[in-house]
């Protein structure tokens, strides 16, 4: 309900403007009571946070004394009335915290997905879309989708629909992602001197990021986050910052991205110099600082540690790091199929580029049924995004196709194919032509039959 | 086999060497060379390891002609075409196949093309591979270096469409593909001017042509089924004598096998196009302009 509706149905309301740094600081002062119980707390945003609970029962007890606690020293420190759920996992344990009642605590005894099976699906972190697919199925419990095979899980929802699966089959694919200290550590060095040579500045981040790196191993911390500041003689200062793809508190990372992001910056100062260092006419490098930011607490977060992540899918992810360092991070990604989409252009999704293991993933069930639906999907392995605009006219009794401004004349052809969805998908009325010009390429076109003008979707290559 | 060790400096490599120590001694010495004189300084010659053996293209007879089972690991190979020939098709299926026993391949897509679906038809597993779009040719190839410098990934794929990078960096790529065991495959298209040093340093170059599309026909409808394609091994450092061949390329699924040979004059009889074409062409294009 709009603000202005509420106030013409309740004139004596009394309505405060909405501040989020208010909220967020005042969830702050609960996060600092987490603290003192768990040395990994988790911020899944305002009123909402997790903490890990696992060897606390010398020290508190049993799972139901640990809540009360938690409950009576949080309104004691900040005056919040806290509900407290206590699982394996973190979805079982929010359900239960959303649903504990006057007590405010409850603790899930039993296996985290006996817990859910009676739970509305809901719950689960599925799009709206999906949820209402689900429904016109009749699966409204999460017990109901958790017994629904995994291929076709995936089939027909993508990798969220299999993530939601794994949760509600009472698995927490992900270990708690403690919460980001506010702390930055810093260290700078100061030249005498204008420095142009990029080697050595490198060498000079290599001495910062030792010196960081022992500072964050005697606090117990490691870094998300690595950023540089460089003064040059004319007092401007160019600032770089990389997220590492895991936390990390080795020197190595923390130089290595650093050093990426000023390769890059002293590239493009002087592209094309075989030996990458500042023009003696650009401002001289005068200070030198790096910092390391988004701390978390070092045990418990070292995924590759606890993960079966192999050293070879580690070693991909420094790769990929540093071309994102280099190129920019929507330069580099993975793919992944959406059998939901109904076009060819919306086929595929991005996804972040780290990869989580390199060992052979089941095969998702690709089904030819949609493949064929997607009229042109077959062969074409340059996909034009977004299709370009292409002219059809006929020279001489010869068909002819106009594209990127090149007219050529059409030696082969197939088609058309008429592609429309059913009534309860998005509505698609396309017909497709399958065209092979005299240069060679073999080129997709369709067209909108509600609007005018072709398109080329892509090219067989 | 292992090949010939060549070094401008061949100094502290003692020459008589009981077997069981040679390869360490090898590693000590290459280790020593390349410190002092940079990574120049020694290279293999001829010849293919048992570690080089490559990934199948899941064509049999192309394995059987390059002399390599197969894409080779550790090397450098180019597969080059017209527009349309189906070189970037052939080049995923390897892909596909270097990632049969597990591991990551990376794509680096200068034209921004990358079509998922035809990969996923191809046999690619999407979540093993990586794609990187560089802006321009030249970061293209730093790119490629950097995925290659790590050994983390099986193949690496470098599509540069009609691009002409600078020659400096292939020598570069094509030692630190060697120096692990990834298989780097550049796909290029032929043109005027060819890719500088590329033809040079390739262990493996594979011309490729497209001679007709396959189809699949119904009643209702066409769908394109594959690619017939007449493929010229123009450069094998392990060659097997086999220079000419027309292989059928489907876009879905594996095929292999001696039935993929198709004799090469009986295949370029059979491909179409040519004046009927364009007559059909040109009626239905009347035709489609009328209706809309």
């Amino acid at each position: 309900m709009a603000v202005k509706e509420a106030a013409q149905r309740c004139p004596e309301g009394v309505y405060a403007p909405d501040d989020p740094p208010r909220y967020a600081q005042a969830f702050e002062a609960v996060l600092d009571v987490l603290d003192r119980f768990s040395p990994v707390v988790e911020d899944a945003g305002v009123g909402l946070a997790f903490a890990d609970a696992a060897g606390l029962e010398s020290l508190y007890g049993a799972d139901a004394a640990l809540g009360a606690r938690v409950r009576r020293d949080m309104e004691a420190a900040t005056g919040q009335v806290a509900q407290v759920g206590l699982a394996s996992g973190r979805l079982a344990a929010e359900v239960a915290a959303r649903t504990a009642g006057d007590s405010g605590v409850a603790v899930v005894s039993g296996e985290d997905r006996a817990y859910l099976a009676n739970q509305p699906v809901g719950r689960l972190p599925l799009d709206e879309r999906t949820l209402r697919h689900l429904s016109m199925l009749g699966i409204v419990t999460i017990g109901a989708f958790a017994d629904l095979p995994v291929n076709a899980v995936r089939t027909r929802y993508g990798m969220e629909g299999a993530r939601a699966l794994r949760l509600a089959c009472g698995e927490d694919p992900q270990s708690l992602k403690g919460r980001t200290q506010s702390i930055v550590l810093d260290e700078a060095i100061d030249f005498e001197w204008e420095e142009h040579n990029v080697d050595r500045l490198i060498f000079a981040l290599q001495a910062l990021a030792q010196r960081l790196a022992a500072r964050l191993a005697r606090r117990g911390l490691m870094a998300q986050q690595v950023g540089s500041r460089i003064k040059r003689s004319d007092g401007t200062v160019q600032r770089f910052s990389l997220a590492l793809p895991e936390p990390s508190g080795s020197a190595a990372a923390l130089r290595d991205a650093a050093r990426w992001r000023l390769e890059a910056w002293a590239g493009d100062m002087q592209a094309g110099a075989a030996v990458p260092e500042i023009a003696s006419h650009h401002p001289g490098v005068v200070r030198i600082s790096l910092n390391v930011e988004h701390l978390v607490p070092g045990a418990g977060t070292q995924r590759s540690l606890l993960n079966n992540r192999s050293e070879r899918a580690a070693r991909a992810n420094h790769a990929i790091s540093h071309l994102q360092a280099q190129l920019g991070d929507d330069a580099v990604f993975r793919m992944e199929l959406c059998p939901e989409a109904w076009t060819l252009e919306a086929a595929g999704r991005r996804v972040d580029a780290y990869v989580e293991t390199d060992t052979q993933r089941e095969t998702p069930t690709l089904s030819p049924a949609w493949l064929a639906g997607l009229a042109g999907a077959r062969g074409l392995t340059r996909l034009f995004t977004p299709p370009r605009p292409v002219r059809i006219s006929m020279i001489d009794g010869a068909g002819r196709v106009t594209i990127d401004g090149t007219t050529r004349k059409v030696v082969a052809r197939y088609g058309p194919q008429r592609m429309q969805t059913e009534w309860w998908a998005e509505p698609v009325d396309r017909d497709y032509l399958h065209v092979r010009l005299d240069d060679g390429r073999g080129l997709a076109l369709y067209r909108d039959r509600a609007k005018p003008g072709w398109f080329a979707q892509g090219a067989l290559d | 086999m292992f090949g010939i060790l060549v070094s401008r400096i061949p100094q502290g490599v003692p020459l008589a060497l009981p077997d069981t120590e040679r390869p360490a001694a090898l590693r000590v010495a290459v280790h020593e060379i390349e410190q002092r004189w940079g990574l120049h300084a020694a290279g293999r010659l001829f010849g293919v390891s048992p570690q080089e053996a490559g990934f199948s293209t899941g064509i049999g007879a192309l394995d059987q002609a390059t002399g390599f089972e197969g894409i080779p690991r550790g090397r450098l190979s180019e597969l080059t075409g017209p527009p349309g020939s189906g070189a970037l098709a052939l080049g995923w299926r390897a892909l596909a196949a270097a990632l049969d026993g597990g591991g990551l391949a990376a794509y680096v897509d200068l034209p921004g093309t990358f079509a998922p679906t035809a990969g996923v038809g191809l046999g690619l597993d999407l979540s093993r591979l990586v794609v990187v779009r560089p802006p321009d040719a030249e970061t293209a190839l730093r790119a490629t270096a950097t995925l290659l410098r790590g050994n983390a990934f099986e193949a690496v794929l470098l599509d540069l469409e009609t691009a002409r990078p600078r020659g400096s960096r292939w020598s570069q790529l094509a030692d630190l593909a060697g120096r692990g065991s990834a298989g780097l495959v550049v796909v290029t298209v032929a043109g005027s001017q060819r890719v500088a040093g590329l033809p040079y340093l390739a262990s493996l170059r594979l011309g490729v042509a497209c001679r007709g599309w396959r189809w699949q026909r119904s009643r209702l409808t066409q769908v394109p089924t594959g690619l017939t394609l007449e493929v010229r091994v123009l450069k094998s450092r392990s060659n097997t004598g086999v220079q000419h061949l027309v292989i059928d390329c489907p876009f879905m699924g594996r095929s292999s096998g001696p039935q993929d040979v198709v004799p090469v004059d009986s295949a370029l009889s059979n491909h179409g196009g040519g004046a009927d074409a364009a007559l059909v062409v040109g009626a239905a294009a009347g035709d489609l302009r009328a209706a809309s």
